[in-house]
């Protein structure tokens, strides 16, 4: 019997569940008990977390003393009970159930997409009622395609209501509803013929048996025939754990199989159906050099050559200021770690920054001053707090997780969920206590926390004073001096409070860790902290230099001005996401792109290398709330090569001999050296998510535009999502941004 | 003159011969230890023996001699197999010379030489392979390692695949020797009809 067992609280319910004395705590479903007692009741309508539906009848057991057989998952454990789970009543009532689920079931196990993996195909393989007595053939309807992602086939559906409640409570899209009666009774869409929904394919992953299918992976293989490599997905900042199941080298599927980790099963449309740019025909597959006005193929060794030499050529002639770097939201934490030290202490130069998508550094410089460096909200935390501050964005488009979270606080235990935005955005009309509908987050948070808020703001505030337990999101509206005057002001409330800052992208947050800024070194010490300078140079060797470097803007107004000469760009499209126009970029002696597809700033490359994606690489990544989780190598892909082993070639090619075999001897330095990543490798490498708790000086906000957010919706994902066939199949994928489904 | 021996091939010159002698066809022990009647009963004893021995043995080849041939006479005439032989594998089609392969994968589950290879496509309405939703797009099996052992063809659901009586896949070629699955497919039934 587990340890928990014994300790249980004192007004715990003791009973016997075959034999064992189990304990458990009142109000348990005996199913749980059960299962905590290691005994495996079947069910196919229970499902944790969600409601009750006792339809199936397969959790039968037998209660002594009770007349007739009870279902464990609606039952609740009573002191003394009896119960008996395997007997031979029970075994023959769950038979006949099976027979009775299998009146007009196909049983075409080789052909369905549940084979091997199918929790009515387990039963029938434990009860045995495979041969049915009814002389009647068996009703049949043809398959429907609910959307281009999600197949629903009648027969094989057993009418577990899983799917409907997954939606409906889970989700909080209640698409899908029940029509007719008795044996004619089928899932249907709730808004039409087709599905009209977030397309999250949550429905097919819970589906026990083959009845709903996944578009991408229908009919390709079998669960047996892959190989499964646990992961982070790669899209918005949530970073929920994702497991690829790969079959030749190439992704077939993704659902999180082992429900482990900060998301459990849950992945957006993004996560369990948008990974196929990674199999996109239009990946780079060879690095590309411009000789004479246009583009042609090259060898790496030609490319890097020629990217190294026109690099020294500008360094020589106009100095070390006249080359900039523009990093990724989207590569790893040691790859990130690799290109500012590439770039300050082999370039020579703080002319580095990123996207930045949530302003992380005036958080972590806010949180610092004010001594609060732990006050940095988990994932886990959002779901477990009693109140919610969210200021700005769209969680529900931008962070699905995230969203997930705060409804699951509302749902689970009455969470209050205090919402100011110029939108009304979904959480704001669904689950918000009060929402308090502003003109713009800056102001609204001026006057909340000024002396006289006005309507709304003033009553949010008045609860917020109440609550004794809050987190704080807010967007990239809320960005520099303003998140200093939210972090002193939430944390002078009666209450605990801790804070999120949503960032956009699968590693935003580890940009800014590690330092792809201008103006801070990895963790957020200022690049003029001498201290702090001398922690990396002691292992670096050479010096860097103490003045800030340039933004990004000023790097766009310097390519145009002629002041910056050579640009290396990696993971980024800044053609696009700041309108750096053709002939700005054109004024360069040298643009280095490394990236995954021909973007409009590849296009524009003296020398373009193709990068591996998240799927062929590993590393670390860290989460908006500041968690660490490993990115696992699950495939190769001919032709490319890893930001890692890029950076590792342009350093050497430099002339710096760095000692870096693989990404983990880099993790090992970024343990050792960034202030707050000291964290635990073995968690880590099990798969768990390990906060961080930075620190770092609160540095003024360079300027208003550069934290700004990139406005995806559930369906896209910057310049990645147009070469996915899945984030633009679905007709939703067409619904204008914002849209509430 | 102490003893006779015929054709002993272990006897070698210079070596005492004690103890039993091998590869004689006839070893008589002459010695005069024995009086003269037992020596000559056992001498009878001995030749009558192995006369009768003989004339069994020849009994069989006689009898055999007058039966006919089973040997066959490979490569000038085919040869004959008994019904269950396992040889080369053949996907089959149904009656309407669909192929009865949906790809479900589990002649390459229970292959213990790991040498069949599949790739599965769904059938759509206008492209129609198999009977049933999914159909194999690719399906190899790689003889050089196939042990003709059948557990394939036990597990298969559709009865879609099955041994043949193929043999001659000799190859001086390895990779000819991956037998993709127009190969291993039976003739759709208007080519099949023709003679
Ligand atoms: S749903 Fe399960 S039991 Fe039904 S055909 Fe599919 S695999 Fe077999
Ligand atoms: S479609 Fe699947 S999840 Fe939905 S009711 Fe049917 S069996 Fe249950
Ligand atoms: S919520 Fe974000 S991290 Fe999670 S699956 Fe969706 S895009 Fe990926
Ligand atoms: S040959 Fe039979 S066992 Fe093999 S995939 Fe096809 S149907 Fe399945
Ligand atoms: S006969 Fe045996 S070894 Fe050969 S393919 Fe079939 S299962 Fe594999
Ligand atoms: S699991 Fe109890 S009735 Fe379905």
């Amino acid at each position: 019997m587990p340890e928990t067992m014994t300790t249980a609280a004192p007004s715990a319910v003791t009973l016997t569940i075959d034999g064992k004395t189990v304990t458990a705590p009142p109000g348990t479903l005996l199913i749980e008990a059960a299962k905590q007692a290691g005994i495996e009741v079947p069910s196919f309508c229970y499902y944790p977390g969600m409601a009750l539906q006792g339809a199936c009848r397969m959790c039968l057991v037998s209660i002594e003393k009770m007349g007739k057989l009870q279902t464990a998952c609606t039952t609740t454990v009573a002191p003394g009970m009896v119960v008996h789970t395997e007997n031979d009543e029970v075994r023959n009532a769950r038979k006949a159930m099976l027979e009775f689920l299998l009146t007009n079931h196909p049983l075409d196990c080789p052909v369905c997409d549940k084979g091997g993996e199918c929790e009515l195909q387990d039963a029938v393989f434990r009860y045995g009622a495979a041969e049915t007595r009814f002389m009647e053939s068996k009703l049949h309807h043809e398959e429907k395609q609910f959307s281009k992602l999600i197949y629903y086939d009648w027969p094989r559906c057993i009418l577990c209501y899983r799917c409907v409640r997954v939606c409906d409570e889970i989700m909080d899209v209640n698409a899908y509803g029940v029509a007719f009666r008795a044996a004619h009774s089928e899932i249907i869409p709730n808004r039409g013929e087709k599905l009209e929904c977030e397309e999250c394919g949550m429905c097919v992953d819970i589906c026990p048996v083959g009845a709903l299918t996944s578009g991408t992976y229908r009919y390709k293989t079998r669960p047996w025939e892959m190989n499964y490599t646990g992961t982070v997905c790669n899209h918005c900042g949530d970073g929920c754990k994702t497991t690829l199941s790969i079959r030749n080298n190439e992704i077939i599927r993704a659902n999180n199989r082992d429900h482990s980790g900060i998301n459990g099963e849950f992945l957006c449309v993004k996560g369990r159906f948008g990974w196929d740019f990674v199999n996109s025909q239009e990946r780079l597959l060879e690095p590309r050099v411009r000789r004479n006005g246009s583009q042609a193929p090259a060898s790496w060794d030609d490319a890097l050559g020629l990217a190294v030499e026109r690099l020294k050529a500008v360094i020589k002639e106009h100095g070390r200021d006249a080359v900039a770097v523009i990093g990724s939201n989207r590569t790893s934490n040691e790859e990130n770690y690799l290109l500012q030290r590439l770039a300050r202490s082999v370039l020579g130069t703080n002319n580095i920054d990123h996207h930045r998508t949530a302003d992380y550094a005036s958080l972590v410089g806010a949180l610092t001053a004010a001594g609060a460096k732990d006050r940095h909200a988990t994932m886990a935390e959002i779901a477990s707090a009693n109140s919610i501050l969210l200021i700005g964005n769209d969680p529900t488009q931008q962070h699905p997780l995230v969203a997930l979270q705060i409804r699951e606080a509302v749902r689970q235990h009455g969470a209050h969920l205090y919402v100011i935005n110029r939108n009304r955005i979904k959480l704001a009309e669904r689950q918000a206590a009060v929402f308090a509908e502003v003109k713009n987050e800056t102001e609204a948070l001026a006057s909340l926390i000024g002396d006289s808020p006005s309507g709304e703001l003033a009553a949010l505030r008045e609860k917020l004073q109440a609550e004794s337990d809050t987190v704080v999101i807010f967007g990239s509206e809320i960005q520099g001096r303003d998140v200093q005057r939210l972090v002193r002001w939430a944390l002078a409330l009666p209450g605990r409070t801790r804070f999120v800052a949503l960032g956009d992208y699968a590693n935003s947050r580890g940009a800014a860790d590690m330092g792809l800024l201008p103006n801070t070194l990895p963790g957020y010490s200022p690049v003029s902290d001498v201290a702090a300078s001398a922690r990396f140079e002691s292992v670096w060797g050479g010096s860097i230099p103490s003045k800030p470097g340039r933004n990004i803007r000023e790097i766009i107004v310097d390519i145009d001005s002629g002041a910056i000469k050579a640009l290396l760009v990696f993971g980024s499209n800044p053609a696009k996401t700041f309108g750096v126009s053709k002939e700005t970029l054109a004024k360069l002696s040298l643009l280095f792109v490394a990236d995954l597809f021909p973007t409009e700033t590849a296009a524009m490359a003296d020398v373009v290398v193709p990068a591996a994606s998240f799927a062929e690489k590993s590393g670390t990544v860290t989460n908006l709330c500041g968690e660490v989780q490993a990115l696992r190598k699950t495939m190769r892909k001919a032709g490319t090569r890893s930001d890692f082993e890029i950076l590792l070639a342009l350093a050497r090619l430099l002339g710096a001999a760095w000692p870096y075999r693989t990404p983990d001897d880099v993790l090992r330095e970024i343990v050792e050296r960034v202030p707050g990543y000291s964290i635990a490798l073995p968690h880590l490498l099990v798969g768990g998510a390990v906060p961080t708790r930075p620190e770092g000086a609160p540095l003024a906000l360079e300027r208003a535009d550069l934290v700004f957010s990139s406005g995806d919706s559930l369906f896209t994902s910057g310049s990645v999502s147009r070469f996915s066939w899945a984030l633009n199949a679905p007709e939703e994928a067409r619904r204008p941004r914002g849209h509430i489904f | 003159m102490k003893n006779i021996g015929i054709r002993d091939d272990t006897v070698r010159p210079g070596r005492s011969s004690g103890g039993r002698r091998r590869n004689a066809v006839f070893y008589f022990d002459l010695s005069e230890a024995l009086p003269y009647t037992e020596r000559m009963a056992k001498m009878l004893r001995e030749v009558t023996g192995t006369v009768g021995a003989l004339a069994k043995g020849f009994a069989v080849t006689f009898k055999t001699m007058f039966r006919p041939a089973v040997t066959e006479n490979y490569p000038a005439e085919p040869v004959h197999f008994e019904g269950r032989y396992r040889g080369l594998h053949v996907l089959r089609r149904d009656e309407n010379g669909l192929e009865k392969c949906v790809a479900c994968f589990l002649c390459a589950a229970a292959c213990p030489a790991n040498c069949i290879y599949i790739e599965a496509a769904e059938n759509t309405s206008d492209h129609r392979i198999s009977a049933a939703e999914r159909y194999a797009k690719v399906y190899n099996i790689d003889y050089n390692r196939c042990i003709f052992c059948g557990y394939c063809v036990e597990a298969c659901p559709c009865d879609a695949i099955t041994h043949g009586h193929g043999f001659e896949i000799a190859s001086y070629d390895m990779n000819g020797l991956v037998y993709r699955k127009e190969q291993l497919l039976e003739k759709p039934p208007a080519a099949a009809a023709k003679p």
